[in-house]
């Protein structure tokens, strides 16, 4: 009778997963699964067996390697910037709370709460070359039209797309840093103190292996949406050279299927990007991720 | 000695605060004057004329209400469906060892690893073939993709610090499944289930690629609308529409803190 309040036993258990693990595993992997069949060219209206011609036009394009390393550097670029700033503020804040701490706190929500195209726009509005920044130099007499003022967004180099990518993300980050960096850090880092370790110390050897935990997936998730967001690309980036995620799908949205196959060829190499990025950082910061068994 | 080096550092760290506190306010202050101004353009640092018309105009078209209704309906779908699938997972989870928990999390969590692009085009050709093909309930569907993860950590959090024993307790005093469930459970997990919910929607309501390709251009949400706006549209229509995407997610935000501080002892 009070086996519907009682924790449910095993059976019961896999029944309550199970529509979760369905919808979010099932979803995701047929997605994952139509795409890699679509970029070998089976899809559905098309006849004929695998090819490989998607991948053979994609990476034969003059623009490609230009466009995935623009992509790619401006992935591991955001992401460095990201989660070291993160890292920084969540050490900052294992110090008693300043005054400021709730004010700062609650911007940082505010930031992560804005959906990424307007804070696009946003950016746009306020540091392009005739943006509300350029203005205020205009109107210090700095420069006398907005060409002058240096290409901050839709520039060469990505930088708009990366600070994007740092605004929006260090908010972020540092939210998954701040459950795991709570009392018992707090104390180990003290009892650091009192044995004479540097700041410098303290950050490497106690606080970095304590959130190592949240913050490698959470830099994984910023690399892999850096690498694969459309938003702040579209509007922060430029045509030359132009980031995967907009060629993949401007490709998609193309009537032919030739082009769609493109596309899905483009995001199989985002893809595989992710994982060895992974595979990668996996492999420099194991030593973290996985303790010794044991009382810890 | 110690202190001449010190003040140096001291003004430096403020530098940095106040710049990141800039970057992080200055854009926003921006959209919003942009929002309530008229003809504001280079070199103006302040808008010469402060108006509503503009927004009430954007406001007024039934394009722009009709953008906002599909994305309310869609976000709050999706806040329904994942708390009626999140439940009972969350439930049995709460219950399990820290380890289970960890690969349950990861498994639901992998999809937010992958770039959101190939994703969304995934999804896309997958629901060509259901009846759910450019339909608000694609959408739905879709949008459980991302948000699914957070509804089933966050009530997790929420069944581990409720008490199951006072749950035992109506159980053995003959309260029904309904009223253990009314009584008992809710208010004690009020507080984390609005922030649950609120976060739920945030997420829904942010997305732009997800609803554009599962919806297939049968859902059209106000980010859509200040998409198509970018090309050419004027500042004031943008900023009004940047406003209107942004508000709504802001104040399930705002809900959300309001919950957390309320409910935080719990």
């Amino acid at each position: 009778m009070s086996s519907g309040v009682a924790r449910s036993g095993h059976r019961g258990g896999l029944l309550g997963l199970a529509p979760v693990v369905l919808i979010v595993g099932g979803l995701s992997a047929a997605a994952l699964l139509a795409g890699l069949l679509a970029s070998v060219g089976i899809q559905a209206g098309r006849t004929g067996g695998p090819s490989l011609d998607a991948y053979r036009a994609v990476l034969g394009h003059p623009g490609f390697a230009t466009s995935y390393g623009f992509s790619v550097l401006v992935a591991s670029v955001g992401t460095a910037v990201a989660v070291s700033g993160a890292l920084l503020i969540g050490f900052r804040w294992t110090r008693p709370s300043g005054r400021w701490r709730t004010a700062k706190l609650g911007l940082l929500q505010l930031n992560l709460s804005v959906p990424h195209l307007v804070w696009a726009v946003a950016l746009l509005a306020t540091f392009s070359a005739s943006g509300w920044v350029a203005r205020v130099v205009t109107g210090l007499g700095l420069i006398d039209r907005p060409a002058q003022f240096p290409a901050l967004i839709n520039d060469r180099w990505g930088i708009g797309i990366i600070a994007h990518v740092v605004s929006k993300e260090i908010p972020f980050i540092v939210m998954t840093l701040l459950p795991v960096s709570g009392r018992s850090t707090r104390a180990q880092l003290e009892q650091a103190t009192v044995l004479g370790a540097s700041a410098g110390d303290r950050f490497l050897h106690v606080y970095l292996p304590a959130v190592a935990p949240a913050v490698v997936p959470a830099g994984l998730a910023v690399f892999a949406f850096s690498l694969g967001a459309f938003e702040p690309a579209a509007v922060l980036g430029v045509e030359n050279p132009r980031s995967l995620a907009v060629v993949a799908l401007d490709r998609f949205r193309a009537p032919d299927l030739a082009a769609r196959a493109e596309a899905f060829a483009i995001s199989t190499v985002l893809l595989a990007t992710c994982l060895v990025a992974g595979a990668l950082v996996w492999s420099l910061t194991r030593r973290w991720l996985v303790r010794p068994a044991g009382p810890s | 000695m110690r202190a001449a080096t010190r003040a140096p550092v001291r003004a430096g760290s403020f530098a940095v605060q106040l710049i990141a506190v800039s970057v992080l306010v200055l854009p926003l202050l921006v959209v919003t004057l942009q929002a309530v101004s008229r003809g504001w353009f280079y070199p103006d640092v302040l808008p010469r004329e402060l108006t509503f018309d503009p927004a009430g105009e954007v406001l007024g078209r039934r394009r722009t209400l009709a953008a906002l209704a599909d994305g309310l309906a869609v976000g709050a779908s999706v806040t329904v469906v994942a708390f009626i699938v999140g439940w009972p997972a969350a439930r049995v989870l709460a219950g399990r060892s820290l380890r289970a928990r960890g690969l349950v999390f990861g498994v639901l969590f992998l999809p937010s690893l992958l770039p959101a692009v190939g994703l969304a085009m995934g999804v896309n050709i997958v629901l060509l073939h259901t009846p759910l093909r450019s339909s608000m309930g694609g959408v739905v569907v879709a949008h459980l993709v991302p948000t699914l993860p957070y509804a089933v950590a966050l009530l997790t959090a929420v069944f581990v610090r409720t008490d199951v024993d006072q749950e035992r307790q109506a159980a053995v005093l003959g309260a029904s499944p309904w009223q253990r469930f009314r009584m008992v459970t809710l208010p004690a997990a009020a507080g984390g289930l609005a922030v649950a919910a609120a976060l739920v929607f945030l997420v829904s309501w942010s997305q732009y690629l997800l609803t554009l390709l599962a919806g297939g251009g049968q859902v059209v949400t106000i980010t859509m609308l200040l998409f198509s706006a970018l090309s050419g549209g004027n500042p004031t229509t943008i900023a009004v529409l940047a406003l209107c995407a942004a508000l709504p997610s802001v104040g399930a935000l705002a809900v959300a803190s309001v919950c957390l501080r309320e409910g935080g002892g719990r």
